[in-house]
């Protein structure tokens, strides 16, 4: 009997001394990212990557999060998903059934998005969806996927916003777009800005996504002559898109895309060709906003450029800043329980170093705004809102005669 | 085997995969001789010359050529040694010209473009049809003329042993008798020796000074033509007599 | 304006045969649908690129390097790799060539990277104006390096000994080795001769697309496109090929809007495909160049 009291006591203390012991306890969050290492969206995947990864070192480099009594290091689960939808739906699903996380990050695109949210919805995985804004993503009445660009209606549409108090007054807009979702939401926000601003839209066509040379579309759009010319399509259309318009000799007074003008391959891919195009960024490093995690936008900037050798891009800012709200959201419901994490993720209102976070009931970021950015000499220059401006905007654009002769 | 034999083939055995067609071939050709090879459709007498010709591999057995083994040696190159085939159904290069053709017949050679031209007109004037009809493209020529246009490719290439494999299918009796003349006139300027896979018995036999028969696979027999000729067996099995 | 669209299809017509041409002769000579055709003018546009980049030499000067070092490469490899599998079902070398595609394009993604990539030389995206007209210079020069390199294709099938063997084996493999032409030899030649003119288009071509690791696949249907219209194995039918791809892009363009850029072309491949197998450019006899 004795000896039954002793084992008793024994197993009391030790099931009092158990919590005492988990105090202490540094545990992994595994998130898991199925984003493109190949295929059209190579580039921006690696971005992307390159976001979440600073995130993540930032994180464990502090020690983990501190989520109740514990702390979580984070560490990733990646798979390239091959710019292809359903090759992202069938990871996302493998991430979750067999590597069994809770959390996703996005991939890139909103196409691939509006198939990986899907998947983390059914199976009541929170998806932080960084990179994905058109607004067919979040319209389904998903309630575990959260977004961090603003919407894709909001981009171009600021090209349209600025161009009404220029002088002289742009009339005539030409809008074309590759047919996928993305650019499609992109280009039909700008069309509503300009109607809403008075101005005609005398072109608005979408093109094939495997087209690589768009000389027929611009030769249309040279016989039309718009005052602006935008594009809402991703980085290598604005390449093709913008030789085009230099081979015609098409004559805008101003020229924007959604992805091009702020990144620098484009810049390099093109030399002087890209001079006076514009472009939105969801961040730059000239914006005045900050977080008590990574710091100024500037100081993201700086930590970036030591990390990775190149400068910072609203893509990586994105997928960062997107990391640090879910965080946030963990710390204050104290747990990385997802029923318990979702509500307040739902209810995040802050300033990050990237841009305002606020969610709409659909997980949209609608807190943000786009910054405009120039390239002027071979440099993209912030000037667009004010408040960011780092110089002004050049218009009109020069006619190509005129660029000629210089 | 007579020792200064052009052609000497022993013992060949050739399969195609794993269904053998030949077995112990043994035949012999003497420089500038003409001989036949007679035998039943399905015996194995193409099969015999496309092994000679390099385009199949022999299972067992020995070719030697002119004393020095064949077997192995690959069709493009057996050709340049001095055997020439003329393959059933003439196999012409139909989307090429007739001077194209037989300028191919030649592609191996080293003996010069004089020696190349001299050729070709001397082909030109064995075959008159076919310097009228130089510039037109092969395909478009008749049966008997895309006869004589493969016999030229093969004597384009100078060859010391030609062999024509049913070089009479489907041509017009006239025809027929026309292409034997020229081969014949083009044997008594070159001398080159013959080898004639035939179905037309009749003609092959005059052409040829020997003949083997082939069945099913086998040498049956190898004789003097004319002794052949008056064989009651062959009379009756190849002559229909 | 019809007359810019026109002048437009014409030029792009031009590069298009240029991308196509390759193709044909190979499928032409040795029945191979050959699918590392777009990676070779792929990994040649990424050649030019570093050349350019590096070594500041002009593409258009980097033509004949990148021609000879991929008829090496493509010589090799027919040599060594394809002649193979060539007498192996269809199958087989679909698959095959499908892997060297795969094993180009990680090559790419390893020494280049995912990163856009441009060439970009002074007189990239400069035109000139001619009454009205606008006329891209780099374009122009796309068109007639391609028009000579069809026209000595052309002279060298038709009038050289090596290219009669050419036209010999894929006429009939077997009579062209009874004649002595060295079938696996020539299938090398041909296929370093395909790779090099592939080699000239990826060179001229990276003046105009952007460089990316998925330009393969999109080379690749273009000549199987081009190549089908003007009849596979027909060099000069690549040409006309080329030209009606073209022509059917901007058409449909103009006609339905800019969405249906590649319906036309599509259907007019279809309808040849099962109404004309041989091609537009008419033959009687099967792989005449």
């Amino acid at each position: 009997m004795r000896f039954v009291s002793v084992l008793t006591l024994a197993a009391l203390i030790g099931v009092a001394a158990a919590p005492a012991i988990a105090t202490a306890e540094t545990r992994t969050l595994t998130v898991g990212i199925s984003i493109s290492y190949s295929g059209k969206f190579a580039k921006e995947g690696e971005l992307g990557r390159l976001g979440y990864e600073l995130f993540r070192e930032v994180v464990n480099e502090r020690a983990g999060i501190k989520i109740g009594n514990d702390r979580y290091l984070i560490e990733y689960k990646y798979y390239d998903d091959k710019s292809d939808q359903a090759t992202a739906a069938n990871l996302v699903e493998k991430l979750i059934t067999e590597d069994k996380v809770k959390y996703i990050f996005g991939p890139f695109s909103s196409d691939i998005t509006f198939a990986t949210s899907a998947i983390g919805e059914k199976y009541k995985v929170i998806t932080m969806a960084a990179l994905a804004n058109a607004e067919k993503v979040y319209t389904r009445g998903l309630k575990y996927t959260f977004g961090a660009f603003p919407p894709a209606s909001e981009g171009l549409s600021t090209i349209v916003q600025m161009a009404a108090d220029l002088q002289p007054k742009p009339q005539t807009v030409a809008i074309v777009y590759p047919d996928a979702l993305f650019p499609f939401y992109g280009a039909k926000g700008a069309k509503e800005r300009a109607e809403k601003l008075g101005m005609k839209v005398v072109y608005f066509e979408k093109y094939p996504p495997t087209v690589k040379d768009l000389t027929p579309v611009m030769t249309q759009v040279k016989q039309l002559n718009p005052d602006i010319f935008l594009t809402s399509a991703l980085l290598e259309d604005a390449i093709f898109v913008t030789k085009a318009y230099r081979e015609l000799r098409i004559n805008s007074k101003l020229m924007g895309f959604t992805t091009g003008p702020a990144v620098i391959d484009f810049m390099s891919a093109l030399g002087d060709t890209a001079d006076y195009t514009v472009g939105y960024a969801w961040w730059s490093p000239t914006v005045r906003l900050k977080d008590d995690f990574f710091g100024t936008a500037q100081d993201y900037e700086a930590r970036f450029q030591q990390r990775y050798k190149q400068p910072g891009n609203y893509i990586s800012a994105a997928a960062s800043a997107a990391g640090l709200v879910l965080m946030r959201a963990m710390e204050r419901a104290g747990s990385v329980d997802v029923e318990k994490v979702r509500p307040v993720l739902a209810a995040t209102d802050m300033e990050t170093f990237y841009n305002v976070i606020r969610y709409d009931a659909t997980g949209m970021n609608v807190g943000g705004f786009a910054v405009l950015i120039q390239d002027q000499k071979g440099k993209a220059v912030t000037v667009y809102p004010p408040k960011a401006a780092e110089t002004k905007l050049l218009y009109p654009m020069p006619t190509w005669d005129e660029r000629g002769r210089k | 085997m007579t020792p200064d034999a052009l052609l000497a083939i022993e013992r060949l055995d050739v399969a195609y995969g794993e269904i053998q067609v030949l077995w112990e071939v043994d035949l012999e050709i003497a420089r500038g001789e003409v001989v036949a090879l007679l035998g039943p459709n399905g015996a194995g007498k193409t099969t015999l010359l496309r092994a000679v010709a390099g385009l199949l591999r022999p299972r067992a057995g020995r070719i030697v050529w002119d004393g020095a083994p064949l077997d192995g040696v690959p069709a493009s190159r057996v050709v340049a040694r001095g055997l020439a085939l003329v393959p059933e159904g003439r196999r012409l290069f139909a989307g090429m010209t007739v001077a194209e053709n037989l300028t191919m017949g030649a592609y191996r050679r080293t003996d010069g473009r004089a020696a190349v031209s001299a050729d070709l007109e001397w082909v030109f004037e064995l075959f008159p049809e076919l310097a009228a009809r130089r510039r037109q493209q092969a395909g478009a020529l008749s049966g008997g003329e895309q006869q004589m246009c493969a016999i030229g490719r093969g004597l384009m290439t100078k060859p010391r042993l030609l062999m024509l494999d049913e070089l009479s299918l489907g041509l017009s009796p006239v025809a027929v008798d026309r292409i034997v003349a020229m081969l014949a006139a083009a044997h008594r300027t070159r001398g080159m020796a013959m080898l004639i896979v035939e179905q037309d018995v009749r003609m092959a036999l005059e052409l040829a000074r020997r003949a083997y028969i082939l069945e099913t696979g086998r040498i049956t027999r190898g004789d003097e033509a004319r002794r052949l000729i008056d064989d009651p067996r062959v009379k009756k099995a190849y002559l229909g007599l | 304006m019809l007359v810019q669209e026109l002048l437009n299809a014409v030029l792009i017509g031009g590069i298009y045969a240029a991308i196509g041409i390759g193709f044909s002769l190979v499928y032409g000579v040795m029945n191979l649908l050959n699918l590392v055709h777009g990676a070779i003018i792929m990994l040649a546009g990424y050649v030019t690129y570093s050349l350019f980049a590096r070594l500041g030499l002009d593409p258009f000067l980097s033509i004949p390097v990148t021609m000879g070092a991929f008829f090496v490469v493509g010589y090799g490899l027919q040599r060594f790799v394809i002649n193979r599998i060539l007498t192996a079902s269809v199958f087989m070398s679909l698959i095959l060539t499908y892997g060297i595609d795969l094993v180009i394009v990680n090559i790419v993604l390893l020494v280049w990277k995912t990163d856009l990539l441009a060439v970009t030389p002074s007189y990239a995206g400069a035109s000139w104006a001619i009454g009205g007209l606008v006329v891209s210079k780099i374009r122009v020069a796309i068109f007639v390096v391609s028009a000579a390199l069809t026209a000595l294709m052309y002279v060298f099938l038709d009038g050289t000994r090596t290219g009669r063997a050419i036209r010999a084996a894929a006429l009939d493999k077997e009579a062209a080795e009874l004649v002595g032409v060295d079938t696996p030899g020539i299938y090398a030649v041909t296929y370093g001769l395909s790779s090099a003119l592939a080699a000239a288009a990826g060179s001229m071509l990276a003046t105009i697309y952007t460089l990316t690791p998925t330009l393969d696949g999109i080379y690749l249907g273009k000549a199987f496109v081009v190549a089908v219209l003007g009849g596979l194995g027909n060099i000069t039918g690549a040409a006309v090929g080329g030209l009606v791809l073209s022509f059917a892009e901007s058409l449909g363009v103009v006609v339905l809007g800019p969405s249906y850029q590649e319906i036309i072309g599509f259907g007019i491949f279809l309808v040849v495909l099962i109404l004309r197998p041989y091609g537009l450019v008419g033959r009687r006899f099967y792989a005449e160049i």
